[in-house]
């Protein structure tokens, strides 16, 4: 059984996580140009090595960030979200003043 | 004192109150109604009457004592919420209740869980989310008397299949499903 550490549950079977794609800039959605914005979601870069990405404890919702080896599949570290985003990221609305929460 | 529980018993509370409370001001407006919220995740307090599971930093589920005799949690879920960073949690609706009472209770769900669940490591008010019969399950510790107690949740989809896994996992203990009457004819003797 392999099993990953979960920053807000503690070591569970690897089975209870769901993978969410590589932790990545997002360029802003109504100044980006179309390549950019496409590149950015459907272009990933597949490195061999350490890499950061989103990952969710399915049984409690909890989405949190873990570095893990593409190529021995080592999980080298988990923390929460709040270690690398400290505000809440907000989106503008193409042609609208108001802010989407 | 002995256990009034030979052998392990499964009740279905789904019908019992509960509700849950999320978002960054969720800890402040249940402080402010008198509630004793646990100071970190995955713990609970319990009482006669009402049980506070912080499942989170910012969620909070409160579970009716299901054999208490009046409804503290009508008073919370009548007061108004804060403009802001405060919503409601239909657990009620989303998901199905359990307990799963008597001395063999571990010994039982080592059978379904992953997760140790023996006391020396998961003391009562602990609480573990985490997968039961291959379903999300929220498991909390508390105690009935001098019984273990563990409050089962898991989505409401899944209740019947997940009793089931349970009276599968209790057969060897020589466990049965039991109405809440029964149990509170049991936990009111002498």
């Amino acid at each position: 059984m392999k099993i990953m550490h979960c920053p807000l549950n503690g070591p569970r079977n690897i089975s209870e996580f769901v993978y969410g794609g590589d932790v990545r800039q997002m360029p802003q959605p109504d100044e980006c140009t179309d390549k950019a914005w496409a590149e950015y979601v459907f272009y990933a870069d597949n490195r061999a090595g350490v890499v950061t990405e989103w990952w969710l404890h399915t049984p409690s919702g909890y989405w949190f960030i873990a570095e893990r080896h593409t190529v021995t599949d080592d999980i080298v570290r988990t923390y929460d979200a709040s270690d690398m985003f400290q505000q809440r990221i907000d989106f503008m609305v193409a042609g609208s003043d108001k802010e989407e929460q | 004192m002995a256990s009034k529980f030979e052998h392990p018993v499964l009740i279905e509370l789904s019908d019992s109150a509960r509700a849950g409370f999320r978002g960054l001001a969720a800890e402040k407006h249940l402080q402010r109604l008198g509630i004793n919220i646990p100071d970190t995740p995955n713990l609970a307090t319990y009482g006669d009457e009402l049980a506070v599971l912080r499942l989170s930093p910012k969620e909070f589920w409160l579970l009716q004592h299901p054999l208490a005799e009046d409804s503290p949690l009508d008073k919370v879920q009548d007061a108004a919420l804060p403009a802001q960073d405060v919503y409601r949690l239909f657990c009620r609706d989303s998901h199905a209740w359990f307990w799963l009472v008597g001395d063999r209770a571990a010994d039982v769900m080592a059978k379904v869980c992953g997760v140790d669940l023996r006391a020396v490591v998961f003391p009562p008010g602990t609480i573990a989310q985490t997968s039961v019969a291959r379903v999300n399950a929220i498991v909390v510790h508390q105690t009935l008397g001098n019984d273990t107690c563990f409050n089962l949740l898991c989505d409401s989809a899944a209740a019947e299949y997940f009793r089931r896994c349970m009276l599968d996992a209790m057969a060897e203990f020589g466990g049965q499903c039991m109405e809440r009457e029964q149990l509170l004819t049991i936990v009111n003797q002498g």
